[in-house]
């Protein structure tokens, strides 16, 4: 009963207490967070670059506890924590950067489509059912092949195709918002329309937003994981878990190690991530406004 | 001159099942300083008549006939134009507190958006504008009050916060929809208390949509009652309650539960339920209902008729 005494509380904080409370949700939160900082700091602690052969060890070594290779060197020699934890970064960058491009082009085009309603809303949806059919590998290539490969890109064909589903959720969410009473209020107290789906609409979609966000950033790993495996993405020596456990899986039986490592990356960070969904879509359960 | 003057207003709907009328051929004034109440059951069109006039039908929705205020079409309006008299010339109060607000934003932030956009004040102007309205509508500590989200508040005070939001500007037409209708009985008669002063304070227009008799009674200068989307009776409140001309007003007013009445009196419910919009049949839409329906009543629909103080829609009216 006090705590509605003391002078606003956000629903923000509202749910931050919610989702604290949610053990398996904060585990996953620690866990990501482990990873993020052992793929940022991790490689300080190595001897080796990513793409330094070890001319001194066999190459496709296994781990050594007390030696310099801690998860062993991939069939080139090269060590596999430096690769490991580089590939990391690039994966968790394509994750995160083409996860916040949908997130951006999306809210605004399904917040939009949803709010303005009637005709514009009618071929704005049309045009992402049009994006929908193009074949997304086809227009990958496309691009690969006009602006050569490079990594920005890939985000943004990643980005650029991830968004579609984003803007339909959004737009989904709009329409049931816009005709709650507080929108109308703002209507009728003289807000035009940018001021309405700035302030009014968009932050009471983040919650929906912030779910499909932490289930949208595990698709585009695994895209991206999909995209080198064709040759599209990631470039030697540059790597991703991705990347690294395509080449781990060919070698497999000689040297498991190399699958291992970044696989076991690859798939707790995907997990802690779905977990992480979870909590937030209990916590903005819509029964709660 | 009027203040708002509404001339045969409809509002149609293209539903799937056909043409549904929510609002036929309209009229009335509401001149300045006074207060208009429109009554009627659920569907009657009420709400709808409010929200034409606010330009906030639904996408579905036609809307015909004019509306004048202060010498602006507002119908006609392109929306810039409406937004710089919406929310500064008109203010609009809705019926339900609990989803009135946007849980994601302060009191205050919602509050001072609105003297931000009409009037380009300050942040810091906007607040202390804000605070002296939530005085003005009675809420105690309207400094803390600006800083807490609208979960925080309860019902009562969520009602005149968003109260005091529609009068930030000055208007001088406050649109109530049904403003006390998700309250309870105590909160009911302070904010209807409440309105009392501000009209005269803030020489206010006031347009009262309800089904609430009592708030009538209390409340309005003249009424209108509503049936199916049209006007039936409009009167000074008194003479309405006095001596209502229109059955269906006579029916309305004896439907009342009264505290004299006998205990375990039944109440005099009007007979059948109010008609499907897509059968309405060409005479007087309460025909079917009405204990005291003629011959003609099923055939011609009724003029609305009789002299500036009192107008009826009933073929028994005969004018002296």
């Amino acid at each position: 009963m006090n705590a509605a005494v003391v002078a606003g509380v956000s629903p923000w904080q509202r749910n931050w207490r919610r989702l604290r409370a949610n053990r398996a949700a904060m585990l996953a939160l620690a866990g990501l967070l482990l990873i993020l900082l052992l793929v940022l700091f991790g490689p300080l602690f190595s001897p080796y670059a990513p793409d330094q052969i070890d001319f001194d060890g066999d190459w496709g070594s296994a781990p050594t506890a007390v030696g310099q290779h801690w998860f062993g060197t991939d069939n080139l020699g090269r060590d596999l924590y430096a690769r490991t934890l580089h590939g990391g970064r690039i994966s968790l960058l394509v994750g995160l950067v083409a996860t916040l491009v949908s997130l951006g082009i999306g809210v605004a085009y399904g917040a939009i489509a949803g709010y303005v309603g009637g005709r514009v809303d009618q071929w704005m949806m049309r045009i992402v059912d049009v994006l929908y059919a193009l074949p997304f590998m086809f227009f990958v290539i496309l691009l690969m092949v006009l602006f050569g490969r490079h990594l920005v890109l890939m985000f943004v064909a990643i980005g650029a195709v991830n968004w579609l589903d984003m803007a339909r959720i959004v737009r989904g969410q709009t329409l049931s918002l816009r005709k709650r009473e507080f929108i109308e209020a703002a209507v009728v107290s003289g807000l035009n329309r940018g001021a309405i789906i700035r302030r009014h609409i968009i932050p009471n979609l983040l919650g929906v937003v912030a779910v499909y966000a932490t289930l949208t950033v595990p698709q585009v790993i695994l895209v991206e994981s999909f995209l080198s495996f064709l040759g599209l993405g990631v470039q030697e020596p540059a790597t991703s878990w991705g990347a690294l456990v395509n080449d781990g899986a060919r070698e497999m039986e000689a040297t498991p190690w190399s699958l291992i490592f970044p696989a076991s990356f690859l798939a707790l960070t995907l997990l802690c991530l779905n977990f992480l969904g979870d909590g937030l879509r209990d916590v903005f359960d819509p029964q709660e406004h | 001159m009027a203040l708002l003057s509404v001339e045969d207003l409809s509002v149609r709907f293209r539903t799937p099942a056909g043409e549904v009328a929510a609002v036929e051929q309209l009229s009335f004034e509401l001149n300045a300083g006074e207060t208009l109440g429109i009554v009627g059951e659920s569907g009657s069109g009420k709400s709808q008549t409010a929200f034409a006039i606010m330009g906030l039908l639904a996408d579905n929705a036609t809307c015909s006939g004019a509306v004048n205020f202060e010498g602006e079409a507002l119908l006609q309006l392109p929306r810039p134009a409406l937004d710089r008299i919406r929310g500064s010339r008109i203010g609009m109060v809705f019926q339900d507190p609990m989803t009135g607000l946007n849980p994601y934003l302060t009191v205050g932030r919602q509050m001072s958006e609105v003297l931000q956009q009409h009037r380009g004040a300050g942040n810091r102007e906007a607040l202390a504008d804000s605070a002296r309205m939530l005085d003005a509508v009675q809420v105690s500590d309207a400094a803390r009050r600006l800083q807490q989200y609208p979960h925080e508040l309860s019902g009562g005070l969520r009602q005149r916060v968003m109260m005091a939001m529609s009068l930030l500007c000055r208007p001088k037409l406050l649109i109530a929809d049904e403003p006390t209708t998700a309250l309870d009985v105590t909160v009911q008669a302070q904010l209807v208390s409440l309105l009392v002063r501000l009209r005269r304070e803030l020489d206010l227009s006031l347009l009262l949509i309800t089904h609430d008799l009592g708030l009538v009674t209390e409340l309005c200068d003249r009424t209108l009652v509503m049936y199916a989307g049209r006007a039936v009776e409009i009167a000074m409140t008194g003479t309405l309650l006095a001596d209502p001309l229109h059955p269906y007003t006579r029916a309305l007013l004896a439907a009342r539960p009264r505290l004299d009445a006998p205990r375990h009196a039944r109440l005099d419910a009007i007979p059948g339920a109010p008609p499907n919009p897509l059968e309405i049949g060409p005479g007087c839409a309460f025909q079917p209902r009405c204990a005291a329906a003629i011959e003609g009543c099923q055939r011609w629909l009724p003029d609305l008729r009789g002299s500036v103080r009192r107008r009826v829609a009933c073929h028994l009216y005969r004018e002296s």
